[in-house]
């Protein structure tokens, strides 16, 4: 009889390398504040917290707001387009599950005129070296695994892409 | 708000060597600085009655250990982690103004098993939950590639460039060279600032502290029972640390600061020191970026002047208008999360910092970890009022 193998240790480098190892993808487990939006993703659809109380919008989802403490709040269905308020481009992929060059950027949706709002996603069907700040972006959607898709972003059709040639 | 002004000081550093490989247990490594730092105070270990242990990430500290090796008579007061850099320091010095311990030891032990926070993905099903489940499904799990997220916008906002920002790893690494407990101890030209590799575009493995195994020191008391000590007292003159939404948040409001953070703030009120009379400024540097924000966030510079100003090196190096982390910062001497700092501005006031030593310095001032969102923590050490 053999012992089960114990689980990796995510709190250790080695332990995050087994991961890698193990084939593990990371996947956002949804909880009450947060289901709405992921029950939205799921439809393929995105909404994000207005304050009830000042009309603030917020994202990532929290229990009160940022500008005047209400715990008073409402989903909004948006239209996923938004523009680039930074991003990475990640080239060591120390976390499991990625591989290659990738961007991960915060969007500010077209709906929000603040910046302290900000969608979380990659920028797919894109060159790494054509994203920009200020780039106009569009949601799409991934399925990840059965029940859990992830809203993501491309470029609209206006974005400049050095790549092509034009200049953002 | 602390009002620790002025009252305690500084009577002993010490750390061990920064090394890659773990040799030594982090309890060993532990009792050698304190050891070190009670040597350099001239008091006898086992008069220190306080005691705060600091790990970097894991594991945890074994404080019952350290405070035995050290043959501490009594531990009067105790405490396991804290914030980072100078917070710790004011934190002990508000212990010892309750009257909770009358010698304090601070002790950060970094290693190389967890060398720095790590993703909380669930590693039986690859779940995340809390917070970042919104940033590491996405492929964001460590603060070096964070880092890089606000770092951009920073530049992009203020117009600087990467050429500007790679005057502090240059100049940095020139002081490690001149310090024989630095790690690095390579020369670091413009072209091999850039051509370093990229571990989140745009932070380059340069922008990056050294990940090292060590332990680093210092032992603070009283103004009357630092006056009795070897070595003239270096004062703690003020500290202030911010309250609000801590780390641990997945997305954080980081907004660059339009002027002085409101820490930067109460310190310079409470201490009655303007940032003009400060000489040495050891911003905190876990990477490039934060030591670049930092210059404007504790208004040392005006918004937009940051760049300019470390360009070419020449005003910041160790014989410049303002030298900053004369001993190779977090980034060449390895990563101390900013107790380094302390060591080193405390051999700067007494005068021990040999070949980089500054002329005459009154004042240092220091800062913890991340000016945003709620402005971190800062600190000066000084000669005294």
């Amino acid at each position: 009889m053999t012992s089960p193998t114990p689980l990796p240790n995510p709190e250790t480098r080695a332990g995050q390398e087994e991961m890698k190892r193990m084939g593990i993808v990371p996947w956002p487990v949804a909880d009450d504040l947060t289901r709405p939006f992921w029950d939205a993703a799921n439809r393929h659809e995105l909404v994000i917290q207005r304050c009830t109380a000042c009309g603030e919008f917020r994202h990532v989802p929290r229990a009160d707001c940022l500008f005047c403490d209400s715990t008073d709040v409402e989903w909004v269905p948006i239209s996923g387009k938004g523009t680039v308020f930074t991003f990475i481009v990640d080239h060591r992929n120390e976390v499991p599950g990625f591989d290659g060059h990738y961007v991960f950027a915060f969007i500010n949706p077209v709906e929000a005129p603040r910046t302290t709002v900000r969608l979380t996603g990659n920028i797919l069907e894109c060159d790494p070296e054509d994203v920009y700040i200020g780039m106009p972006v569009e949601a799409i959607y991934k399925e990840l695994r059965p029940g859990v898709t992830l809203p993501q972003f491309r470029p609209t059709a206006e974005a400049k892409l050095r790549s092509k040639g034009q200049t953002p | 708000m602390p009002t620790t002004k002025g009252k305690f000081c500084f009577v002993g550093v010490g750390a061990t060597h920064p090394t890659r490989r773990m040799d030594k247990t982090e309890v060993e490594l532990a009792i050698e600085a304190c050891r070190t730092a009670a040597e350099d105070a001239g008091i006898d270990p086992a008069d220190i009655d306080g005691i705060n242990i600091q790990v970097h990430h894991y594991p945890p500290p074994d404080t019952a250990a350290i405070a035995a090796g050290l043959g501490m008579r009594e531990v009067k007061w105790s405490r396991d982690g804290g914030g980072l850099g100078i917070v710790p320091a004011g934190e002990a010095a508000k212990a010892l103004d309750e009257g909770k311990a009358t010698i304090t030891v601070v002790c950060k032990i970094m290693n190389t098993i967890a060398p720095s926070a790590t993703p909380r993905i669930n590693p039986s099903d690859g779940g995340v939950a809390g917070p970042p489940q919104f940033m590491t499904p996405y492929g964001v799990g460590y603060t070096r590639q964070t880092i890089g997220l606000f770092g951009r916008r920073y530049m992009h906002e203020r117009g600087y460039h990467e050429r500007q920002l790679a005057w502090i790893p240059m100049v940095e690494r020139e002081h490690a060279l001149m310090n024989p407990g630095a790690y690095m101890q390579t020369p670091m030209t413009m072209d091999d600032y850039l051509n370093s590799r990229f571990i989140a575009d745009p932070v380059r493995l340069f922008d990056c502290d050294i990940p090292v195994n060590r332990a680093v020191a210092y032992i603070i008391t009283s103004e009357e029972r630092a006056k009795s000590m070897k070595h003239p007292p270096v004062y703690l003159m003020g500290w202030a640390g911010a309250e609000g939404e801590g780390a641990g948040a997945g997305v954080k409001l980081y907004e660059p600061w339009d002027g002085i953070a409101p820490t930067a703030t109460t310190l310079y009120q409470d201490t009655g020191i303007d940032p003009k009379e400060i000489d040495l400024w050891f911003v905190y540097d876990g990477y490039s970026f934060l030591a670049f924000m930092w210059l404007e966030a504790l208004g040392l510079v005006g918004p937009g002047e940051a760049g300019p100003y470390i360009e070419g090196g020449e005003r910041i190096r160790y014989n410049g208008e303002h030298p900053m982390n004369t001993h190779g910062g977090n980034l060449s001497e390895g990563r101390a999360h900013g107790a380094g700092q302390i060591v080193e501005a405390v051999r700067q006031i007494r005068g021990e910092a040999g070949a980089r030593q500054t002329k005459d310095p009154n004042y240092v001032i220091l800062s913890s970890a991340f000016p945003y969102p709620s402005g971190g923590g800062c600190g000066i050490i000084g000669r005294g009022y």
